[in-house]
């Protein structure tokens, strides 16, 4: 089997997750016995995850022009599902909160979903990419988006418990979110400030120029400002609750158009 | 932080506005409105096509807005006076921020700040000496390391520090934006970007700045030896290299090959491949087969004449198709010979049948193109300057994601046959974490009895 079938297979192995999930929660009353299950399940679709990755590079070497598999926008898709899905495993284990995980799962399958539309094909890398900055880049910058993703879940989460007392009945405990919002962006921040590091250092080696004011290096600005912003108004002025989840969804707004929008955008930055 | 009144701070009117002008300096809700601000003007950077003449984009028909655009350079928004100046703001307002709270910092680092994020009070019925044992064990083990210990009038008080480290992350992290933005600036006022394109064989001094196309000369010059395209199988480009010298006063200085990733520096000039252009053709390969059978490739210039082999003709080409027809490559050639009239005809690398001359069978191989190599040339006194800033900030990431400074005290006197135990901590992250642990530990230790607890 290659990696895309598995990756196929994997979009669906997803949904039904999801779907198996929610009907249990939703008929079930108590789902504790359960929770095990579909924690054990999701880890094991996360591994195969992992595994499917490990093949498309292993595939590569075996064409000839091996490569780590994250050089175009089917496998950074294939990767930014994958760091998803870590994100929501580690607050899963971390808070004990499967809600923010079940709401953050159909991010990971529209993401990998989405692979079906684009070409999936193991290309030999270009010039331009042939660096070792591209592995650090591509790692960091879309481990901070997992970050990001997961914060978002969270917010919108509490933004519609605090919306309806009905549905916050049945949602995590609104501290609990707020506090899931501002942790993960505490990871994703450094992460995405890295990220940006690493791709000013490869933009130096590869155009001379560490900074050139691009449209994706402007956005993935103005999501690093957002962010900024974020933590400080959190940190110095004690913003919390809804306006940071605001911020928080906003800034993962930031994030989808650094990484899809900007290619509508005049530019450069045009190998995902 | 609320904002003072100004009737408040001063007896005169200039001791206020400079009170303003500090607090606008230190707050953070300067820094908010600032990035926030930078955010947007980014935005329209982006969203309005930079570079290129206002009069183009539909929406500046308007002439209001037409005028505001030029008023605020919408076309060149990020070197544009109000963009720069947030840039600048900014730094200050980081700065004006650290300056007021590094003594904070220096206070809490030499434990001056006694600020304690909660505290417990306990009472035993055991002995000083007896609890002080246990409880300096108990420290020890959460905190890690040997307490201070200080008594004085029946009162033992230990104490504990980790990671005062961590205290340094805060700064690490905005003295290493100012940096970056110190080394931007460093590049913006002294630096030069350039491009140069060279032809095989040739050799300059000269290349065009970016964006304004100036012509400058460089202090050395640029030989292109050889210019390589490999692609893979595939079709898709592998490498671009070309080979290059750079001298001085007619003596080489260095030399090299510059690829895509790899560029090559010296004293602070760096060249870039860029991109390349094809220029012409450097050969062209033919195959002549004779009557005999015997079978001659030759690599050819095609400016020159050909002696065809086994015939008395000679062949010229007239004009390369690089490949703009199904039939793929092509030149167009005339034949011209003493005894005979000049003929002009085609041939294609994918032709199946070739053109004979006098019995001598040619066939059309491939060619050499002739590049021009795309340089980058770039010259950035700031660029260590921001890799320094870059440093430091993630360092600062580091100590403050990774280490965390804890403080714990306790303090132990004896008061009417009871011993009272006081114990205090603080930490700078995970603070209910830091306090559960205390207690939960403290509660294992049977002698002491919980009395009551404030938070403060």
């Amino acid at each position: 089997m290659t990696n895309v079938e598995i990756n196929t297979y994997l979009a669906f192995g997803y949904l039904g997750w999801i779907i198996v999930y929610l009907i249990t929660y939703v008929s079930l009353k108590d789902r504790s016995r359960l929770s095990i299950i579909f924690w054990t399940a999701l880890l094991v679709l996360w591994f195969v995850h992992t595994g499917s990755i490990a093949l498309r590079w292993a595939e590569s070497y075996w064409m000839g022009i091996g490569h780590a598999p994250l050089s175009n926008l089917y496998e950074s898709l294939v990767f930014f599902s994958w760091s998803v899905a870590l994100g929501l495993i580690v607050v899963w284990k971390k808070f004990g909160e499967d809600l923010v995980p079940l709401f953050g799962a159909p991010i990971v399958f529209l993401i990998l979903a989405s692979t079906f539309l684009i070409d999936p094909n193991i290309r030999p890398l270009i010039p331009a990419l042939q660096s070792n900055w591209l592995v650090a880049h591509v790692f960091t910058c879309f481990l901070g988006y997992a970050g990001f993703a997961v914060s978002f879940v969270a917010a919108i989460l509490l933004l519609v418990s605090r919306a309806s007392a009905n549905i916050a009945s049945v949602l995590p405990d609104k501290r609990l979110l707020d506090e899931i919002v501002y942790r993960s962006i505490l990871i994703g921040f450094p992460l995405l400030t890295l990220g940006i590091i690493t791709g000013a250092a490869w933009a130096e080696h590869a155009w001379g120029s560490y900074w050139s004011w691009d449209p994706k290096e402007t956005w993935s600005l103005i999501t690093w400002l957002v962010y900024a912003g974020f933590l400080h108004a959190r940190l110095s002025r004690g913003w919390s609750g809804r306006r940071t989840a605001l911020l928080s969804v906003i800034g993962f707004f930031a994030v989808m158009f650094t990484y899809f929008g900007v290619n509508y955008l005049p530019g450069l930055h045009s190998y995902f | 932080m609320s904002k003072p009144k100004s009737s408040e701070t001063g007896s005169s009117e200039s001791v206020s506005i400079l009170f303003e002008i500090k607090f606008f300096f230190t707050s953070v809700r300067t820094t908010i409105f600032l990035l926030f601000a930078i955010a947007i003007g980014a935005i329209l950077g982006t969203v309005i096509p930079q570079g290129e003449s206002l009069d183009r984009i539909a929406i500046f028909g308007n002439p209001f807005l037409f005028r505001l655009a030029v008023i605020i350079d919408l076309n060149n928004v990020f070197r544009s006076w109000w963009f720069v100046s947030l840039l600048s703001l900014l730094t200050l307002n980081i700065f004006g921020c650290l300056f007021q709270r590094i003594p904070l910092l220096l206070k809490e680092y030499h434990s001056e700040n006694t600020k304690m994020s909660f505290l417990l009070r306990f009472s035993s019925s055991l002995g000083t000496s007896e609890l002080k044992d246990q409880l300096l064990n108990f420290g020890r083990s959460i905190m890690g390391s040997s307490a201070e210990i200080a008594e004085s009038s029946g009162t033992v008080t230990c104490k504990w520090n980790k990671q005062k480290i961590h205290l340094l992350g805060f700064p690490l992290i905005h003295v290493g934006i100012i940096v970056i933005l110190l080394g931007g600036l460093l590049g913006g006022l002294w630096g030069y970007k350039g491009h140069a394109l060279i032809r095989e064989g040739d050799t300059t001094d000269k290349f065009t700045l970016i964006p304004t196309q100036e012509t400058q000369t460089l202090p050395f010059s640029i030989t292109v030896d050889d210019f390589t395209l490999l692609k893979y199988p595939t079709g898709e480009p592998k490498e671009f290299r070309s080979d290059v010298r750079l001298s001085q006063n007619g003596k080489d200085i260095q030399s090299g090959s510059i690829r895509v990733n790899h560029p090559l520096t010296y004293e602070g000039i760096s060249l870039f491949q860029a991109d390349y252009r094809v220029i012409g053709v450097k050969t062209v390969k033919l195959s002549f087969k004779l009557s005999d059978g015997a079978l001659e490739e030759k690599s050819v210039d095609p400016r020159q004449q050909i002696d065809i082999p086994g015939s008395q003709s000679k062949l010229k080409i007239r004009s390369l198709d690089p490949g703009t027809v199904a039939k793929g490559p092509g030149i167009q050639v005339s034949v011209v010979g003493q005894t005979r009239e000049p003929e002009s005809s085609s041939m294609y690398e994918k032709d199946t049948r070739p053109m004979a001359v006098d019995g001598t069978e040619i066939r059309f191989i491939g060619f050499t193109p002739m590049y021009a190599t795309g340089l980058q040339i770039g010259y950035d006194p700031g660029v260590y300057v921001v890799w320094l800033g870059c440093s430091l900030l993630v360092l600062g990431f580091i100590l403050t994601l990774f280490t965390n400074l804890q403080r714990l005290l306790i303090e132990i006197k004896a008061h009417e046959g009871t011993s009272i135990v006081v114990v205090s901590g603080r930490s700078r992250k995970l603070r209910r974490e830091f306090r559960e642990s205390i207690e939960l530990g403290l509660a294992r230790l049977a002698e002491l009895k919980r009395q009551n607890h404030h938070n403060q």
